[in-house]
């Protein structure tokens, strides 16, 4: 088998995917003509197949259920089109992101999302995990960057959804449904993004306080302004240690110095870091991003009225002696992260236990990344309710005979 | 339609909301493609979701085809009945459920108002972006049947973008509810599948929809220009200079001749060729830099004129007069056929010249106003649709602007959808696979194919219900 395999592309191996345990062999088609002949053979031997980028985000998955080979896309790479004056770009799925990110720089434009500069995600594994990044506040979720998508289906065809331009509402949007469903309904080959303008000036603003309480409140009134960021986020070591506001507003130079002179009172004993200083500090922000293969991360989502009260809790249950190295709140975008000691899998299972019992009355999401000790403790997602049995129908319609293995996502799918 | 069943509706809905009487129904037998026509068997009008829950178990059970519809004013006919069967309307369920100025979303009933909706948050600071030029009479359910546009589309994103959930009544009766405002889907996106499905998954009852803040201060310009091609010109420039206006729309002399002649009137000077209504917001110093520039590459285009509005007053009235502009073009002739496709703004100037082209080839009136920054293109064609042979060169027209859009890399429909009007030529855009991986969520929302049937996928001869194509309406 290894040798059938060989021929159409590098074979190598993936652990801690299936919750076996099992290494997986792990093939990467050297175009998209050995990739669908891979995909053809699979299904005439009936093999399960799981579809992965640079597996990146696969410590943010469940462990799938079975398979029998992995495949990556990482080599059907390159950049497809790029047209700066019409702020779009399409590349193949296995370009890695940060090429995409340099080649819109070049042409004036920010790419989103922008994920951590060490991150190898490909673009097909970022869409395909629906993984948003550090800009999101500004721009919003992977979702509302993409425009459009070729996919490999399970039964060996190749088709496209949406297109690359900016504005188009032809035919339906098959490409939100792959975006976020962890290559259980597809394998895609191509997506195409929306760009935006590359801020001419960035400030990087760090202002102190005694806790995440009170940064929170010092965020709450920034929020209440017109002010729209692409950062604002709190940092702390722990519930009753210092925490740090981060602020960072960015666009033309005359605005950005008019946006720094409405800020509130408080801020005026931030320390500010301008332009490449600010793009220094922006960096050493984006590289913090929770990597659930170095930590235990609890991602808590709500709404921004109740982040107050759900931090409280979090810290109430999180008690004194706990495994959390560090805490990120997110308060406009009302998200939290937690990150643990990974080397305690069965205390950080039992505070996500917790935290999806005691966060529940607040419409509150809980999911958890980490190494496969701690994922096959836990389930990575909240039960999905009864809207599961509508996903499950389409799965079981795009992929009628299982090539694509389960387990991954939210409810099983 | 069968008496037990329309018996059974009216049990569910009581007399008010059932439509039976003939000349009442002839309100539903189309939207606003006026030239395909079919009066439904009945109209429902429930008043809530567990009423619109009631009447799809029955129809379910009598297999009857179901068009969802809003307030009618689609251009696409997504929501005229052509299988027969019940036209379901929205009209009785307008309210906002809540109001959540903190969190900044709104739930509401899917036959709001867009408009009512801006207008109920805006004392609170906040307002609905999409804004089609409609919003004063479509609803927020039609909007995410057809995923909506608008003019503030072009800074904000289309309607996809701001709705964050749904209740849908699906085809069994089934209440799906979706409404949470989760920051990630859980699962399957299928909020963002179900929008733009054109009432093809499932009857949507209630939405969603985030709210944006109000911007500080909101500045429009007014540039006229001598030429239709130097107005694309200067808004290419815009684009390609990575400006960020919150909206770039193009107004032509036809245009502006109608609009001038009308209600809508704004002073827009009849002697331009062409006018470029531009919108800029945000603080004042990011107004100021970014009008600024925006004027300087406009009179680098050649404007005749630059203007900004000087009152609130004068705003609304340059913003009426593009959004009546399609009202207006009714001086002109008895019927107005209104394309919607998108090019890559790099070839919006080569691309209106051509599809102005095509028109006149025929012998046809075309008027453009549009939404160029998105390079949303909207050449309308006005006729008399008693003129069979005139018809038949509109719709001609029609199709040979969406073939010259997409070999020049564009797309059939920005905006409006694809309803029965571009159906066919969606075989321009999508391979015979594309299409068919279309099919796979359809089968799954809609297993019978009684939801908005004949819409939207190109018939094909296997197939359970059978339209005519536009082309063989005319003859």
């Amino acid at each position: 088998m290894t040798a059938a395999l060989e021929a159409l592309g590098e074979v190598t191996e993936l652990r801690g995917a299936v919750r076996s345990g099992a290494a997986l062999p792990l093939v990467a088609p050297r175009d998209e003509d050995a990739l669908v002949e891979l995909v053809r053979r699979a299904r005439g031997d009936g093999k399960r197949v799981l579809p992965v980028g640079n597996g990146t985000s696969l410590s943010f998955t469940n462990l799938a259920t079975d398979a029998d080979l992995a495949v990556t896309t990482r080599a059907i790479s390159g950049i497809v089109a790029h047209e700066p004056d019409d702020g779009t770009i399409t590349a193949l799925a296995g370009t890695p992101l940060r090429e995409l990110r340099a080649k819109a720089l070049a042409g004036g434009h920010h790419l989103s999302p922008e994920l951590p500069a060490s991150c190898d995600a490909t673009l097909g594994g970022a869409v395909a995990a629906g993984r948003s990044g550090v800009d999101r506040l500004r721009f919003g979720p992977m979702r509302n960057q993409l425009l459009g998508t070729r996919a490999l289906l399970a039964d060996g065809t190749i088709t496209k959804s949406g297109g690359r331009l900016v504005k188009n509402v032809t035919g339906f949007d098959l490409h939100r449904l792959y975006c976020g469903s962890h290559g259980s309904l597809c394998i895609l080959l191509e997506a195409s993004l929306r760009l935006y303008p590359a801020p001419e000036a960035v400030r990087h603003l760090v202002l102190d306080a005694r806790d995440v309480r009170e940064a929170l409140r010092l965020a709450h009134e920034v929020r209440a302004t017109q002010l729209a960021p692409w950062i604002l986020a709190i940092d702390a070591d722990g519930p009753d240690r210092p925490a740090h506001l981060h602020l960072e507003l960015a666009g033309r130079e005359a605005v950005v110095e008019h946006e720094l002179s409405t800020l509130p009172a408080a801020w005026r004993a931030a320390q500010i870091a301008r332009d490449d200083a600010a793009r220094e500090e922006h960096a050493h922000y984006a590289d913090g991003e929770g990597d659930a293969r170095r930590a235990a991360i609890v991602r808590v989502a709500s709404r921004p009225s109740r982040i107050d009260e759900v931090w409280a809790r979090c810290a109430a249950l999180l008690g004194a002696g706990s495994p959390l190295h560090f805490v990120r709140v997110q308060p406009a975008l009302a998200m939290l992260e937690l990150r643990l000691d990974p080397n305690e899998p069965q205390r950080v299972a039992d505070l996500v236990r917790d935290l999806r019992s005691g966060l529940r009355d607040l419409g509150s999401r809980v999911a958890v990344g980490g190494d496969a000790r701690l994922r096959r403790l836990t389930n990575c997602f909240d039960e999905v309710g009864p809207s599961l049995a509508w996903m499950r129908a389409l799965r079981d319609r795009f992929d009628p005979h299982g090539l694509f293995a389960s387990g991954r996502g939210a409810g099983g799918l | 339609m069968h008496h037990a069943c329309a018996a059974e509706l009216r049990a569910i809905l009581g007399a008010d909301g059932l439509v039976e009487d003939r000349s009442r129904r002839t309100a539903y037998e189309c939207d606003g493609l006026a030239f395909e026509r079919r009066l439904p068997d009945l109209v429902l009008l429930p008043r809530d979701t567990p009423e619109a829950a009631a009447c799809m178990r029955v129809l379910r059970r009598h297999g009857v085809p179901v068009v969802p519809r809003g307030a009618g004013t689609g251009l696409t006919g997504g929501a005229t009945p052509v299988a027969g069967g019940v036209v379901i309307g929205t009209a009785r369920m307008r309210r906002v459920l809540e109001l959540n100025v903190t969190d900044r979303f709104a739930r509401v009933e899917s036959g709001l108002v867009n408009a009512d909706l801006t207008r109920a948050c805006a004392p609170h600071g906040l307002f609905y972006a999409p804004d089609p030029s409609s919003q004063r009479a479509c609803t927020i359910g039609g909007n995410v049947a057809n995923n909506a546009g608008g003019p503030h589309c072009f800074r904000y994103g289309n309607t996809t973008r701001h709705v964050l959930g749904l209740v849908v009544v699906t085809h069994d009766g089934e209440v799906l509810d979706l409404s949470e405002p989760d920051l990630d889907p859980l699962g399957y996106d299928l909020v963002g599948l179900l929008v733009g499905s054109e009432g093809m998954f499932g009857l949507v009852t209630e939405v969603t929809l985030r709210l944006t803040p109000s911007p500080q201060r909101v500045e429009t310009l007014l540039a006229i220009f001598p030429s239709l091609d130097a107005a694309c010109d200067a808004v290419s420039d815009v684009i390609a200079q990575r400006l960020e206006p919150s909206a770039l729309e193009i107004l032509d002399k036809l245009t502006i001749e109608a609009v001038e002649a009308s209600v809508f009137a704004a002073g827009y000077p009849a002697s331009a060729e062409a006018v470029l209504l531009i919108e800029v917001e945000g603080s004042d110093v990011e107004v100021e830099v970014n009008a600024n520039e925006i004027e300087a590459i406009l009179a680098g285009r050649g404007a005749l004129e630059l203007r900004r509005a000087q009152t609130e007053a004068e705003r609304a009235r340059l913003w009426a007069a593009r959004k009546g502009a399609y009202g207006a073009m009714g001086r002109v002739a008895p019927d107005l056929y209104v394309t919607d496709v998108v090019v890559p703004r790099t070839k919006l100037r080569d691309l209106v010249h051509r599809t102005t082209e095509i028109c006149r080839e025929r012998g046809l009136k075309i008027a453009n106003v549009f939404h160029a920054g998105d390079g949303n293109l909207h050449p309308n064609i006005s006729y008399d649709r008693r003129d069979a042979d005139e018809l038949a060169r509109v719709l001609d027209a029609g199709t040979r602007i969406m073939e010259v859009c997409i070999a020049a890399g564009g797309t059939l429909s920005g905006e409006h959808g694809i309803g029965l009007e571009k159906q066919q030529q969606m075989r321009l855009y999508f391979s015979p696979e594309d299409l068919a991986a279309m099919e796979l969520p359809r089968h799954v929302f809609d297993p019978e194919g009684r939801m908005n049937p004949g819409k939207t996928l190109p018939i094909r001869a296997c197939m359970e219900t059978r339209t005519k194509p536009l082309d063989e309406v005319t003859r």
